[in-house]
């Protein structure tokens, strides 16, 4: 019966419904079959987005997009120009820098390809980089925000398990600043064989005045982490705290905001969060019938059978992960493949922040993983080139990602440190 | 169609109001914990409640601009009459789709009558509507959308 669902599902996909609905629709046809009330459609959706962490979503949204039309990006771009520019290869330095710093508002990958590849990628065309590999670095570098807090796949990890979202925010630290470190390394190599530019060394009083014009949004991220982490207010209310934050600074001191953007803004993220939250409801109602036909339980104990070394179900895990990760967008990933699996690891006695942490790195690394990795396609199409070439250019940063993804299999202290440490 | 700019103004206003409407009770939440003293009990409730409001009159507007994701693996740029009856397809699935589900949410608004939402106090039907305004809304623009490809293939 099962399998009745998942092709439809599959069927759905292929055929270019939204994933939203070729969820829902399968969901319908197997209730049709099983005659089971259709209530329970209307039902669960609502149970689904009836969650008080999930409203954290829209407010970082919110935020990140306010703080970007308060011109919030040129600034962060010009910051880690005055600081990494003058090193061979600085504006390659200068994307994975900017990008580590918006990954603490925007939380997404796709919104910092589209964000700093439209400023970064013409500008490192301009100095002569390769074309391809500033596609490639753009879309590589943009994956470290789902990581680095506020994360929203982290939000959602936390919303299917139960998990604290400021234990999961802490656990992807370590790993995002790995990730990132990595990409500096691979990125410092081909500048050197290539023979990138680099720019002039800005003097200390340039970099005092580029840090006090990015001081407001390097607040912001204070705002989010400690008020998170310090226990001053829950993750929900750190979002939208955030968004009075980011209306105040564009409004009064980078006075780039009105009204008219203002309401712009908030249309535009709430479209985005509705196109999410029905995704979170089918999701729920999946969830449902796959608990319902015992599926994680049926699952957990085929693998359990076939074999109980934590090691081996980690590798099948993380090969099925990143195989759906390749096809399909992070969140509607998650919300399927997370609780699933979350069985299935803790059975193994894998601690669930620490599995949390591998599932989002591993879908993430399906953005930058061709057929369908859509950080390829954002920054191909800004950057006017094929996904084949960024695909080719891209490789040694998806090497990257996939040795970083190894050690905080092997290592769960990279994830679980940061939140036994600070969180009680 | 004065109607459908108003039913667009409509859930725009409904999308601005309800998302203000959730920010403001969450600083209150805040607002009241470090000042007051004092957190009242209905902001958690009130903020769901908008926020789902805010989704429902969103997810129209959304379903209109496209906003949903899909997966575009095999998509190709052309006008072939191939991808004409596949948009048509994925029309009626979200036709089919949201109107089976607003039309069980009514059995929930029933339900909802005689329920009180535990520290708002207010009859549950109120919170459950937005389940309708979400369907109809997404049927609505996709009625709109197959009618309008069924008029170009015509043509």
């Amino acid at each position: 019966m099962i399998f009745i669902l998942l092709i439809i599902f599959v069927l759905g996909l292929i055929l270019r419904f939204p994933i939203a609905f070729s969820l829902g629709i399968s969901c319908l046809i197997y209730l049709l079959i099983k005659d089971t009330p259709l209530t329970v459609i209307p039902l669960k959706m609502y149970a689904g987005i009836d969650v008080f962490v999930l409203l954290s979503i829209p407010g970082f949204i919110l935020a990140g997009n306010l703080m970007n039309q308060g011109g919030l990006t040129d600034k962060i771009i010009r910051f880690c120009n005055h600081l990494i520019g003058h090193v061979r290869g600085g504006l390659a330095f200068v994307n994975i820098g900017a990008s580590m710093l918006f990954a603490g508002i925007s939380g997404t990958a796709i919104s910092d390809t589209a964000s700093l590849g439209s400023v970064l990628i013409p500008a490192m065309k301009r100095e002569g980089y390769d074309r391809d590999f500033s596609c490639a670095i753009t879309a590589a570098s943009s994956t470290v925000g789902p990581l680095i807090p506020p994360s929203l796949p982290m939000i959602i990890a936390a919303t299917l398990s139960g998990l604290s979202v400021g234990k999961l925010f802490l656990a992807g630290a370590i790993p995002g600043l790995l990730l990132g470190t990595g990409l500096f390394l691979v990125a410092y190599v081909v500048a050197q064989r290539r023979k990138y530019p680099k720019n002039e060394k800005s003097s200390l009083r340039q970099r005092i005045i580029s840090l006090g014009e990015t001081f407001w949004a390097l607040g912001l991220i204070i705002v989010i982490l400690f008020g998170i982490i310090g226990g001053v207010f829950t993750p929900t209310e750190a979002s939208i705290v955030a968004v009075l934050y980011a209306l105040a600074v564009g409004y009064f001191i980078y006075k780039k905001l009105n009204l008219n953007n203002i309401l712009i803004v908030f249309l535009d993220s709430m479209k985005t969060t509705a196109s999410l939250m029905i995704l979170v409801g089918f999701a729920n109602l999946f969830g449902y019938i796959l608990i319902t036909e015992q599926i994680p339980q049926t699952l957990s104990n085929e693998i359990l059978s076939f074999t109980n070394n934590k090691y081996v179900v980690l590798l099948l895990i993380n090969l099925l992960l990143i195989a759906v990760g390749t096809f399909m967008e992070t969140i509607a990933a998650l919300l399927i493949m997370f609780p699933i699996l979350l069985k299935v690891a803790v059975a193994v006695e894998i601690a669930p922040i620490h599995f949390a942490v591998i599932c989002v790195l591993n879908l993430i690394i399906g953005l930058t993983t061709p057929p369908v990795g859509v950080c390829l396609f954002v920054a191909s199409s800004i950057g006017k080139t094929s996904i084949g070439k960024v695909s080719r250019a891209g490789l040694p940063f998806l090497g990257v990602s996939v040795l970083v993804l190894i050690l905080i299999s092997l290592f769960p202290e990279l994830s679980l440190f940061l939140p036994h440490l600070m969180m009680k | 169609m004065k109607w459908l700019k108003t039913i667009g103004w409509v859930l725009k206003c409904g999308t601005f109001v309800s998302s203000f409407g959730f920010i403001i009770t969450v600083s209150i939440q805040v607002f009241s914990r470090y000042i007051l003293e004092n957190v009242p009990v209905w902001t958690e409730e009130a903020s769901r409640i908008l926020f789902i409001y805010s989704i429902a009159f969103a997810s129209g507007l959304a379903f209109k601009e496209n906003y949903f994701v899909k997966l575009d693996l095999f998509y190709k740029k052309n006008s072939s009459q191939f991808e004409i009856n596949l948009n048509i397809l994925s029309l009626l699935v979200s036709l089919s789709l949201f109107g089976i589900m607003s039309f069980y949410s009514i059995n929930i608004l029933k339900m909802g009558l005689n329920e009180l939402s535990p520290s708002l106090q207010i009859p549950m039907v109120i919170p459950f509507f937005s389940l309708l305004i979400m369907g109809l809304s997404i049927c609505l623009y996709a009625f709109i959308k197959l009618v309008k490809i069924l008029k170009i293939n015509n043509k």
